[in-house]
């Protein structure tokens, strides 16, 4: 059984002899770190190390010693002798192990005053926001060049890949994102009917879901939703591929990671975000129609009516316009940052935040800049 | 310097099925302690297996693993007194490579903050890695490197016993060579037991003081280098008498 290390100072004549007795390992030397450390200047440097009583000793056990005989700073004189009274099978070894491996110390860091480094910080931020601009946009020019290249010559164009990339990140999107919309539609359906009977118009409730399911929730839920589900695979996709060299590879071999991994990606969303979007306000009609039903008692066929007669189509255009731009942005912000993943593991993490916030961030800026647009071209 | 029947690690009938694939039949190993064992076989031949089985990362199918003074069960125990290097670091990317080495004195060891931190740079400077790149990331390390802030992990916690899966695999023969005399050293410094899966020859003739050949599953023959090189197996002579092999044999002579 381990016996508890201890130890005792002691004069013999010239020399200070440091007794130890117990086991000296790392499991039972805890204790003795203070001691030892308040106790150094007194005991080394010079001191005799008497290790006939003591137990076992492993290398944070010969450290502990070593360090005090040193004077006990952990970069204290290198030159002290290591002087042992009695037998140990292994304590001189592990002594000399511990000194022949102990570093000069480090200066510490200057520190630095607070506001200069408060300045600091929030300088580097700023440039990082500037750095972060400038790369989207140039990855998205780049982006766009590629993707023009291939339609100029379509036999470049990866079908396969479109298709995998439209099935996982369209097709398997479709349930998650009707049934959210189908629920958006019926909480405006009930807050419409509540704050539009104050007016005695509640009757207007179904024009306030086509109106708001066609020119914003349905494209915006779909856009959010792609940002969430789909983005941050393509990020992490991507990420792991240049984690494991394999975007270099791609490199070596001649193929532009833009044209195989990037356009295929581009093309998916260009296709399948409008249709998501389309789905998407077709379920929110329906969450719509449920509750218009359930709380004003308006038929099936009243709704429809009341939607074709009093919300213009352009309504609905508006918000379809939307939807390619918002699949450009959410796989360009992807796949950037995608490719901008370092060697090790916590940048994917990191990367991966960050598309899916600059994502959502990007699609709700876009979204209150057409509203904007659409608003003043009276449309 | 230690009586031959000293045996740290005994492995007794030992069965491991993945599937209808066989990969130990029966397999029996002493390891005496003290000594530096290398474990050497063809791809596949369950080298790297066994090791994960004696680690307790891999339940074989049938038979026994002792680990003298060890509590197989307790895996706090098997972590104090067990040290195991894998083949590619296996370090923790998000943290620095002093954390590293602090991550088992931290979980194992009830220390001092300060005292911890000093026990991991003496660690990292044993295993031969320099003050300065004490707190770089592993992935800013090259390989040789990343392998040895991998051993001094290992031996974070002084484990009496050392496992090393394929350490200069993917070195230069240069860092090599260094880390085979690093594991001599060491393994004479903490009078370690060192187990040792490899592929190369030029580590068994410069580290090991057993060789152990792993074939169909069981131990084909053990010994020092010399008998096991002149064992009469096809696959022991391919292996001793490959041009990269008599070329390590040759220069070590």
């Amino acid at each position: 059984m381990a016996q508890a290390a201890s130890f005792d100072i002691s004069e013999d004549g010239p020399d200070r002899v440091l007794a130890l007795r117990g086991d000296w390992t790392v499991a039972g030397v805890a204790g003795l770190d203070d001691k030892l450390r308040a106790l150094a200047e007194r005991i080394g440097p010079g001191a005799v190390v008497d290790v006939s009583r003591l137990g076992r000793m492993d290398v944070a056990g010969a450290w502990l010693v070593d360090r005090t005989v040193r004077g006990g700073s952990p970069c204290g004189n290198m030159d002290a002798p290591i002087a042992l009274r009695g037998e140990h099978a292994s304590a001189l070894r592990l002594l000399h192990a511990a000194r022949a491996s102990t570093t000069p110390c480090e200066l510490p860091p200057t520190p630095g005053s607070g506001l200069v480094d408060l300045l600091e910080r929030a300088g580097r931020g700023v440039m990082l926001v500037w750095e972060e601009t400038l790369g989207t946009l140039s990855f998205f020019g780049e982006t766009l060049a590629v993707v023009g290249k291939v339609f100029l010559k379509p036999h470049r164009i990866r079908w396969v890949s479109v298709f995998n990339v439209m099935e996982y990140a369209g097709l398997n999107a479709l349930p998650i994102i009707a049934m959210l919309a189908f629920f958006v539609g019926m909480v405006i359906a009930y807050l419409g009917a509540r704050v539009l009977a104050d007016f005695g118009a509640s009757v207007f409730t179904v024009e306030l879901v086509a109106f708001s399911m066609m020119r914003e929730f349905g494209v915006v839920i779909t856009a959010v939703l792609l940002a969430g589900r789909t983005d941050s695979a393509f990020t992490a996709q991507i990420g792991a591929m240049k984690m494991r060299q394999e975007i270099d590879a791609m490199r070596v071999m001649g193929l532009d990671p833009m044209e195989a991994l990037v356009a295929p990606r581009v093309l998916a969303m260009l296709v399948m975000t409008p249709i998501l979007a389309f789905a998407a306000v077709v379920a929110g009609l329906a969450g719509g129609l449920v509750a218009c039903w359930a709380t004003l008692d308006v038929s099936v066929s009243m709704y429809f009516q009341r939607i074709a007669d009093g919300v213009p189509q352009q309504h609905f255009w508006v918000g379809m316009a939307k939807s390619p731009v918002f699949a450009i942005v959410l796989a360009v912000v992807g796949c950037r940052h995608g490719l901008a993943v370092g060697g090790d593991v916590a940048s994917l993490g990191r990367r991966t935040t960050s598309s899916v916030v600059q994502s959502i961030f990007l699609v709700i800026m876009l979204d209150a800049l057409f509203a904007l647009w659409f608003l003043e071209m009276d449309l | 310097m230690n009586a031959p029947d000293d045996i740290i690690i005994s492995v007794r009938d030992l069965v491991m099925r993945f599937g209808d694939q066989t990969v130990h039949d029966g397999l029996n190993l002493d390891v005496r302690r003290g000594e530096i064992l290398c474990v050497v076989g063809a791809s596949g031949s369950g080298k790297s297996v066994l090791m994960r089985e004696i680690v307790g990362l891999q339940k074989p199918t049938s038979g026994t693993i002792n680990v003298a003074g060890v509590d197989m069960d307790d895996s706090a125990d098997r972590a104090r007194k067990i040290g195991v290097m894998f083949q590619d670091g296996a370090l923790f990317s998000t943290m620095t490579v002093r954390e590293n080495v602090e991550a088992p004195l931290k979980e194992h060891a009830d220390l001092p903050p300060q005292l911890v931190a000093e026990l991991a740079d003496l660690k990292l400077v044993m295993a031969g890695l320099e003050p300065q790149a004490h707190h770089k990331k592993p992935s800013e390390l090259s390989g040789g490197m990343r392998k040895r802030a991998a051993l001094a992990r290992a031996l974070a916690l002084d484990p009496g016993i050392l496992f090393l899966d394929e350490p200069t695999a993917g070195l230069d023969p240069v860092a090599a060579q260094r880390f085979d005399t690093l594991i001599v050293e060491l393994h004479e410094a903490m009078a370690l037991t060192v187990l040792i899966v490899t592929h190369d020859v030029d580590t068994l003739e410069a580290t090991a003081d057993r060789v152990c050949v792993l074939y169909g599953g069981k131990v084909l023959t053990i010994g020092p280098l010399d008998e096991v090189r002149r064992f009469k197996h096809p696959w022991v002579q391919d292996y001793f008498s490959g041009p990269r092999a008599r070329q390590a044999l040759a220069a070590a002579r």
